[in-house]
């Protein structure tokens, strides 16, 4: 920069500015997708080992993103087998995906009614289970069985919402 | 155990008299005993050695034969016969407590730090009493003789301090049950003993009918350390679990509390190095099987993420009771080849059904398939399995190290204090072979991950695979009975604690245990507030519940201590642990318990109204006004 001139170096710096800000953000977004992600994929493996209720618990613990930062503390004091470079994005998903603006407890099973298979999908597995793990299952009475167990486990269906969801599970893709 | 080694007949003889004179025992006891002894003389050679004299003399002559030297005790009319017997025997120590559960956890606690037998005799009504810490040794398999006095009733009659079936209640947790009488009453307490050490070992109990009588008994020579039935697998089950092991991609170890119990820490570590597998415990684990330092260990085995496709698990000694968690630590990585080994034949394919399953001593199996692996594969082979797999487990074991460092330092300062600040302290600040006995809910592995247990570090004993609160202080004691050189620290929540556990601190106060009891004091039943509230529900939204607070009386613990003769020390502000520490180690090593209470977090969700119960006045809905 020393061997420039400060006129070139003011008009390449307007000239950038809108584009940059436009790049930053969509890269900000990305970042924050690809945090969610790894912190969904973080929960998966190692939160619902233990917590096979987590679903019904992230419905109803309505927690600040530090007090979710805490609880992923007390977990990993507790044997959570979180990384370091884990923790961040593991409470962030977990904020986001808590309390707040999701449904509550009594609320979900009104609002399934009007789902389709891949809400109820999206609103009641996803936090725990990948997409691709279901397409691997076979047919619909395993899926049953499936959806019977998760909700021993805790998830949250009416009947309706129930076969539905086998319906929509049973015609992924293998 | 002998029926034909040859006893001292001669040095026993000299020790019987001796001690008899010695400890002050009249005239005509001590000449009873040196008849006896010259008629032991007499006795016909290659059979067992006979003892004659009293049943109850009977009775501790052969404990003694079984290295029995410290017996458990609670108050009761009916012994007097035995304890002519232990005073002439001048070798033997009671130890009183002052409830029979507390009696029987002391025991329990002292045979698992020993590896020896735990007797306790007191009075058939305190069956209903002892029984909490029966279950509680049957879950652990601690071999233990229970001997209540008073014989059984008249059948039907409900008669005075009877009923019928006297040992009934005890059948659910006892693996076996029988009457001391004074006939055959060696006969009878060689077969309690083999009972006991099983397997399946375990609590046995006995009516304690044998008093003054005069008997001719034989007394048996028995090694409490080889009284266990011994078990040793064939060589084509040990050769298809090295073969699997050589031919896994990624295998895994559960060490279970038969580790513990043989004492097999080094050969399980030693395995486990040969071919970098890495290690697991479960939640109900008993003892520390396994270094927690170790850079294979991976903790809990429901909780695991590495491997995330295990294709072997081989378990060694472990039970898997613990229902759900274990459940889902068998499941977590989808199918596998399991392999079951334990030296408990009834704990094979009880909780599962494993596609192997090999009855066999720790010792002996562990031994077998290191040399298996040793025969099938040459050391380069061996070299490259090992450390392919090194380097994957130690990368996730340091990573959670450093986890757990972040997590320890977060609130490191906080007040109340945080059970990872309390382990850090301890750790700090106890001997490198101290023993920890705890009675912790499910926040334990705040505490375990800040201390270093297993192999050559800190023992661990507890907390009791039955759960039934009331075990640990009198445990803890047993412990140091067994353990007198060793630092023994009793970690107790103040909820367990407040489940008839006081009562230990007399018997830690007259026989002057310089133990530590760490109150991990959160003014809650926190573990059993968290699972409820898991799930919401309608207390969570209400934000309180019936049975969690704790507080109102705030117990002081500190004044229980006091009340005891033992110090007591309070700390509330985290900064204040490690000075409070170090004068809790000075009074431990002039000989003096202390009694540590410290406020810590609670743990789970966060309710509105934590301190909230159910209030009711008795004072209050007085309608009568009275005297005084």
């Amino acid at each position: 920069m020393a061997s420039r001139s400060p006129l070139l170096a003011v008009s390449i710096l307007v000239a950038w500015l809108p584009a940059s800000a436009s790049a930053q953000g969509d890269r900000a977004q990305g970042d924050q997708d690809a945090r969610m992600a790894r912190g969904r994929q973080v929960v998966a493996q190692a939160c619902t080992t233990c917590h096979t209720t987590l679903v019904r618990m992230l419905q109803v613990h309505k927690q600040t993103p530090e007090q979710w930062k805490d609880t992923v503390y007390f977990m990993i004091s507790r044997g959570a087998q979180v990384m370091p470079d884990e923790i961040e994005p593991v409470a962030a998903f977990l904020a986001a995906s808590s309390g707040g603006g999701r449904p509550g407890a009594r609320e979900v099973g009104q609002q399934g009614r009007a789902a389709d298979g891949a809400a109820i999908l999206q609103r009641n597995c996803q936090q725990c289970h990948e997409l691709a793990t279901a397409s691997a299952k076979a047919d619909a009475e395993e899926w049953s069985a499936v959806v019977a167990r998760m909700m021993a486990y805790g998830a949250r269906l009416t009947p309706a919402d129930q076969q539905t969801l086998i319906g929509y599970l049973n015609g992924l893709k293998k | 155990m002998s029926r034909t080694r040859k006893p001292s007949r001669r040095d026993f003889l000299a020790a019987t008299a001796a001690t008899g004179i010695a400890l002050g025992i009249d005239p005509g006891a001590a000449a009873a005993q040196e008849a006896a002894g010259r008629q032991r003389d007499a006795a016909p050679p290659g059979g067992p050695d006979m003892y004659r004299g009293t049943a109850a003399g009977a009775v501790v002559a052969q404990l003694r034969a079984a290295g029995v030297r410290t017996l458990f005790h609670t108050n009761t009319s009916g012994f007097v016969p035995f304890f002519e017997a232990i005073a002439a025997a001048g070798d033997v120590q009671v130890i009183n407590m002052t409830h029979e559960g507390q009696a029987v956890a002391a025991a329990a606690g002292y045979t698992m730090a020993s590896r020896t037998l735990g007797f306790f005799f007191g009075s058939h009504v305190g069956i209903p009493n002892a029984l909490s810490n029966t279950y509680n040794a049957w879950k652990d398999r601690v071999p233990l003789l229970l001997a209540f006095s008073g014989g059984q009733g008249e059948q039907g009659k409900d008669s005075f301090e009877s009923w019928d079936n006297i040992l009934g209640p005890t059948e659910a947790f006892t693996t076996w049950r029988g009457e001391l009488a004074s006939e055959e009453v060696t006969d009878t307490l060689r077969l309690a003993l083999k009972f006991a050490f099983g397997p399946p070992s375990g609590p046995v109990a006995l009516t304690f009918g044998a008093g003054g009588e005069q008997v001719q008994a034989p007394i048996y020579r028995i090694d409490s350390a080889t009284m266990r039935a011994r078990s040793r697998a064939s060589s084509d089950v040990i050769e298809t679990t090295a073969r699997w092991l050589i031919e896994a991609d990624d295998p895994v170890f559960v060490v279970g509390s038969q580790v513990g119990v043989e004492g097999a820490y080094a050969e399980v570590v030693a395995l486990a190095e040969k071919l970098s597998v890495p290690v697991a415990e479960t939640i109900h684990s008993l003892y520390a099987n396994f270094p927690n330092d170790h850079p294979l260990f991976l903790g809990e085995l429901q909780s695991q993420r590495y491997p995330r496709k295990q294709d072997v698990l081989v378990s060694f000694g472990e039970s898997f009771t613990a229902g759900r968690e274990d459940e889902r630590g068998l499941t977590a990585s989808g199918p596998r080849r399991v392999v079951h080994i334990s030296h408990e034949p009834q704990a094979l394919g009880r909780s599962f059904a494993p596609d192997l399953g090999i009855l066999s001593d720790m010792r002996a199996a562990i031994r077998d398939l290191s040399d298996a692996v040793d025969g099938m594969v040459t050391k380069d082979r061996l070299a490259r399995i090992r450390a392919s797999r090194l380097a994957d487990v130690s990368r996730l074991t340091t990573g959670l190290k450093q986890s757990r460092e972040i997590a320890l330092r977060a609130h490191f300062d906080s007040s109340p204090v945080t059970w990872e600040r309390v382990g850090f302290e301890l750790e700090k600040v106890l001997d490198k072979d101290a023993v920890i006995v705890p009675e912790l809910g499910t926040q334990y592995n705040k505490i375990y991950r800040q201390l270093k247990l297993g192999g050559a570090n800190k023992q661990r004993i507890g907390r009791t695979r039955g759960d039934a609160l009331g075990w640990g202080v009198a445990a803890a004691l047993g412990v140091n009975l067994a353990l007198p050189d060793r630092q023994v620290v009793a970690l107790q929540g103040d909820g367990g604690f407040l489940f008839n556990q006081s009562e230990a601190l007399w018997s830690i106060a007259r026989y002057e245990a310089p133990m530590l009891i760490v109150i991990m004091n959160n003014h809650s039943y926190n573990e059993s507030r968290a699972r409820n509230m898991l799930n919401g529900g309608t207390f969570y939204e209400a934000g309180r519940d019936f049975n969690g607070y704790l507080g109102d009386p705030n117990v002081d613990f500190t004044k229980i201590a006091e009340a005891y003769g033992l110090k007591g020390e309070k700390v509330v502000r985290a900064g204040d642990l490690a000075p409070a520490l170090q004068r809790c180690l000075r009074s431990m090593r002039d000989g003096k318990a202390v009694v540590l209470d410290v406020d810590v977090e609670v743990d789970g969700a966060p309710l509105r109204q934590p301190t909230w119960y159910q209030r009711y006045s008795i004072a209050d809905i007085r309608r009568k006004r009275l005297n005084g």
